[in-house]
């Protein structure tokens, strides 16, 4: 199946990845006005590492045996036998962290979620964009620093 | 019987039953699966039990697996069933109820059972046990029942303390009792425990700590304290016992399969009796860093022992890796992740600590000969399972001690060739 690769050779910490993915997964789908004004505010699910000169950016890998979902507590993580991705169901997620714990690749994050009246921290990781072709950090990448690829 | 198609029975309806169906589903189109459970439910969250308790989550979110699951993966249940007895001459498991199932591939996974020593007052009404779904709907509609609530509860390991803090959200007024010198003593050291004991006293609960309960104290059949060995006595109407779990051996006794601590399993996850397995809170299957079989009761463990166990039935040959023991657990909002061995530490045995400690932070990370063999966070988790697989790795981490701990550690301050290889094949 396609997923985002990182290549490092290529990235220059420019952080557009972070920024695209934060506004995809936003309301109003406007950098700024997602930045500034919603609440809770929307979070990048991929993570840009920078050590000059190295700069990768790193996200969820949808593994065949992804050790999220052995992890998780109550089935929030599945595999989606279709598509072969890893999905986060985030109105069923307890917040437990295990799959923090259990991520080989520290792509699982923390987002605030209001249900009801009351904030609620869930985990938070990439879902490939499903309502697009190319994921927004990959179509967002000006250096093809991320790659959207089948490795088999 | 129908030849060619094999019948796989599993003993156990939990986190390993779940992931050997999908397992064996993935090789086997065609066998037949039945799922053998004591408990009446369809498979839940047992981890999640005293969130369910207090109310913080509902009935959806108790559920591991949709509704349908046993259908789609064409599955038999026989709920609420008690298994009386495994024939391994005749490949079969026989019911309380006396109907005998037959099997040609057997897994067992019927998990831990709570530990219940002889406590002078502990017959009758008042006391609980805390590790099931029924158990924690006893002990909520027992609390409801009753105004200004008063509870002991007997053990502060991970089940004791999360049992506590239910029952404190519920406006009960509680004191643990554990008999070592702090809480939580399998899974953090003591700096660490000692802070979690802080929250939780924090909180309103009390903690005993260096004392256990002697005897529980009754009027007319009532609970109305305990008395402690220490020789204090605490006043309360409610008891949870929750020193510790054992494995549920229970199930194979008499059948000639191997049981040392839990169920003895090779590599295979197969035990000494070929075609029958085990996997789970009720296995003993090998330790990744101690290199010798242990009972580790943890998720992650279970799923991949199920997972490999229901492969291996279906035909595959599958290896086990070894278990690593982690645990990832929150007290009133905040938050702790331990993964490896963060305990057991000789410091002229090879084994060195680096600590991090800044306000509400507390990291540690342990090194045996260079090589990360353990790491503990508390308060700040971000990127924890990286660790994971360093250990895994067993990678020499004795050149980046200084960067370890740091918020910003990542994969940019591991070998260029292990992040090649990590972050360029397909998870």
């Amino acid at each position: 199946m396609k997923v985002v690769y990182p290549r490092e050779q290529w990235c220059v910490a420019c952080n557009l990845c972070e920024v695209a993915c934060m506004t995809e997964h936003s309301r109003t789908k406007d950098p700024l006005k997602a930045y500034l004004t919603e609440r809770p505010r929307p979070v990048s699910r991929t993570k840009v590492e920078y050590r000059p000169p190295l700069a990768i950016s790193v996200m969820c890998r949808h593994c065949a045996e992804a050790e999220c979902v052995e992890a998780c507590k109550n089935g929030t993580l599945t595999r989606n036998e279709e598509t072969g991705r890893i999905e986060l169901d985030q109105d069923r997620c307890l917040g437990c962290w295990m799959c923090i714990m259990a991520c080989p690749y520290g792509a699982i994050g923390q987002v605030a979620m209001h249900v009801g009246g009351e904030e609620r921290r869930v985990a938070n990781k990439c879902d490939l964009c499903p309502d697009r072709d190319v994921p927004a950090c990959v179509a967002a990448c000006p250096n093809r620093a991320l790659v959207f690829e089948d490795r088999g | 019987m129908n030849m060619g198609v094999k019948r796989y029975v599993i003993l156990g309806n939990s986190y390993a039953g779940v992931f050997a169906i999908e397992a064996i589903r993935k090789r086997d189109t065609q066998g037949e699966i039945t799922v053998i459970s004591r408990e009446p439910y369809h498979v839940y969250a047992r981890a999640a039990i005293h969130e369910y308790m207090d109310g913080a989550i509902d009935e959806a979110r108790m559920y591991y697996r949709d509704k349908d699951f046993y259908d789609r993966h064409r599955v038999t249940t026989l709920l609420g069933s008690t298994v009386a007895g495994i024939s391994p001459r005749e490949s079969s498991v026989v019911l309380d109820s006396g109907q005998k199932v037959h099997f040609d591939r057997l897994m067992i996974s019927t998990g831990g059972v709570p530990i219940t020593p002889p406590i002078h007052g502990s017959e009758g009404p008042g006391m609980f046990t805390f590790t099931t779904w029924d158990d924690a709907k006893t002990l909520r509609d027992w609390i409801k029942g009753r105004k200004g609530a008063r509870a002991v509860v007997i053990g502060g390991g991970l089940i004791g303390l999360q049992c506590a803090e239910g029952l404190k959200h519920m406006g009960v007024d509680v004191t643990v009792v554990e008999l070592a010198d702090y809480v939580l003593v399998k899974a953090l050291d003591q700096i660490a425990a000692q802070r979690v004991q802080g929250w939780l006293e924090e909180n309103g609960l009390r903690i005993v700590t260096g004392d256990t309960v002697e005897s529980v104290l009754r009027v007319k059949g009532r609970v109305t304290g305990v008395r402690l060995k220490g020789g204090g006595r605490l006043k309360c109407d409610t008891v949870v016992l929750s020193i510790g779990v054992r494995p549920n051996t229970g199930p194979v006794e008499g059948s000639g399969i191997k049981v040392n601590r839990g169920i003895m399993v090779d590599n295979g996850m197969q035990t000494n009796i070929q075609g029958i397995f085990a996997a789970g809170d009720v296995a003993e299957a090998e330790d990744f860093l101690r290199k010798r079989a242990d009972v580790i009761p943890i998720i992650p463990i279970a799923t991949m022992q199920g997972k490999i166990a229901g492969s291996n039935m279906a035909g595959e040959r599958r290896t086990y890796p070894g278990g690593l023991p982690q645990n990832a657990f929150q007290f009133f909002g905040r938050s702790v992740i331990s993964i490896g061995n963060v305990i057991f530490i000789d410091k002229n045995d090879g084994f060195e600590e680096i600590v991090r400690e800044e306000g509400e932070v507390y990291r540690k990370a342990v090194l045996k000969d260079g090589r990360l063999v353990g790491v503990l966070s508390m308060n700040y988790i971000a990127r924890m399972g990286i660790y994971n697989s360093i250990i895994r790795a067993r990678m020499d981490v004795s050149g980046i001690k200084d960067r370890l701990l740091s918020d910003s550690f990542g994969f940019l301050d591991l070998p260029k060739t292990f992040r090649d290889e990590v972050l360029t094949r397909p998870g």
